[in-house]
């Protein structure tokens, strides 16, 4: 089938020449850069994908603005840091979809630090992300961006896309730091007050959940790793979130 | 008298410059060493009374030694953008020069700083004492950047009164040099040939968190001593990670 494969991107020489490099044969890979500073426009072009440079709207309006480009009705997202494997690949270049359905659940495998996790909830999910563009909306979900499709909705069979979550724990972090301010300042907004009880117990309830019930020591160090990393988020969070009271109270006294 | 000359280094430093030249409005003269600011920094240190001078950045000990060449008083009160001067070490400065700095070539005094909007005073943050003021032919910076220290030839003395410090204007700034000190620390440990033990990445956090919050006092510093605490240990979690990292990911060593 004809698809628009899209990705939008932000200083990702490192990993965008894979992500390209897994599409090749689709009829339009389009990447959207909002002003990167390192070499990605150059390894964009190099890799043949046409490339769209643009402002930073926020992510879900860099989504609308792809679809909006897309010279398909069948539209693929990818983001930067994964690749679709080569059996996800040729069974897109080799069916077409069915009739009456909108939108495709794609399984995704998660890889962190180089490596495959095997188990827990971070090991692999569905995405929804082969879909008509005339059937799709793009909502916000939590910090994230979701599409949303009117219509039948199946799961794709073939093949997986694979996600590099983390190149580095550098890269890892970074992320974590920016996360964790967007989220408090949404749950200060949503009235949500920093407490020492919260503190102290979600990062610990997180890192139960995440290492023990739910199996992450089966993926050892890794395991170990992201369980950890996902308490310092939720301690980051709250943390945050306390801060984001402080200032605000101390503006409100300003006038 | 003895002239005093006060050296700032800056670049984009627009909401801390003032609070700094208002505290050294008491020296005889106070230079500003811009690296190319792209924001109102220059023209804020010169409508506080600084002498300006842009010099491209040449790296942290290179620029304190460069701001310290363009003076013209005979001893030297090197400070950071982001500290001030309380008033009552201002005193105990003066009354020093007075009494021709009693033979002394260089002077510590202890440093405060702020983490979440309060003032740490325990967990080893506190006294932290600093060589910031000196003869100036008598000292001149060295270490390795980006710690920087004065190299004084001489005897130093200690005052009793501290400088602020407004280290971290949010978490988001405290994570982002938690991020790239904790790399430099484990680069550091890994040249060195250090290896680390399942023991080590297990129990050297709660141990740094003990030592932090427990030994040194740290509860006193009621949430914010806590929550500096906690991160402290995870300081040292992330650090042993991100050695366990250059051990074993392939390709992330250089």
């Amino acid at each position: 089938m004809r698809i628009s494969a899209l990705i939008i991107a932000k200083n990702e020489e490192l990993s965008i020449a894979r992500a390209i490099r897994s599409l090749e044969g689709l009829d339009e890979v389009l990447v959207l850069d909002s002003g990167s500073s390192d070499n990605t426009p150059a390894v964009v072009k190099g890799s043949g994908a046409r490339l769209f440079p643009t402002d930073w709207p926020g992510y879900a309006e860099q989504r609308r603005r792809a679809l909006s480009l897309a010279r398909n009705e069948w539209c693929l997202f990818l983001d930067a840091d994964e690749e679709l494997d080569g059996e996800l690949r040729s069974s897109l270049l080799g069916s077409e979809p069915e009739t009456g359905v909108s939108g495709y659940y794609i399984k995704r495998n998660n890889y962190y630090l180089g490596k495959r996790l095997e188990h827990g909830r971070w090991a692999r999910d569905l995405q929804m992300r082969l879909f008509r563009k005339s059937e799709a909306s793009i909502t916000r979900l939590h910090i994230h961006e979701g599409v949303m499709v009117n219509g039948s909705t199946r799961r794709w069979e073939k093949g997986c896309i694979a996600h590099h979550t983390a190149p580095s724990l550098q890269k890892y972090l970074e992320k974590q730091n920016s996360y964790t301010t967007l989220e408090a300042s949404q749950k200060t907004d949503e009235g949500k007050e920093f407490s020492l009880l919260k503190f102290i117990f979600s990062p610990a309830n997180e890192f139960m959940k995440l290492y023990l019930w739910q199996g992450g020591f089966r993926d050892g160090m890794r395991g170990l790793i992201l369980a950890s990393l996902s308490a310092l988020y939720k301690y980051s969070l709250w943390a945050k979130i306390h801060q984001q009271q402080i200032s605000r109270a101390v503006q409100k006294e300003a006038g | 008298m003895i002239k005093i000359s006060a050296t700032v280094i800056t670049k984009n430093e627009q909401d801390n410059i003032v609070r700094c030249l208002r505290s050294l409005s008491f020296v005889d003269e106070a230079v500003v060493v811009d690296s190319q600011s792209s924001d109102l920094t220059v023209r804020l240190a010169e409508a506080n009374g600084a002498r300006v001078i842009i010099n491209p950045w040449p790296g942290h000990i290179q620029q304190k030694n460069f701001a310290i060449e363009q003076t013209t008083g005979d001893w030297i009160l090197s400070l950071d953008a982001d500290e001030e001067i309380t008033t009552e070490l201002r005193e105990e400065i003066e009354a020093a020069r007075k009494e021709g700095f009693y033979g002394r070539e260089g002077f510590y005094f202890p440093r405060q700083s702020m983490f979440l909007g309060r003032w740490i005073k325990h967990g080893g943050w506190y006294p932290d004492y600093h060589l910031r003021l000196f003869k100036k032919e008598s000292g001149r910076f060295g270490g390795m950047n980006p710690h920087d220290k004065v190299d004084l030839k001489g005897r130093a003395g200690h005052f009793k009164n501290h400088m602020l410090h407004y280290t971290y204007p949010s978490l988001e700034a405290y994570f982002e040099r938690f991020n790239s000190y904790t790399g430099i620390a484990a680069g550091e440990l890994f040249k060195k040939g250090r290896r680390l033990s399942p023991f080590k990445i297990v129990f050297s956090p709660p141990a740094a968190f003990v030592k932090m919050y427990l030994l040194k006092l740290g509860f006193l510093d009621g949430v914010e001593g806590f929550i500096l605490s906690v991160f402290s240990a995870h300081y040292v979690l992330v650090k042993n990670l991100k050695l366990w990292e250059l051990e074993n990911i392939e390709g992330r060593r250089e």
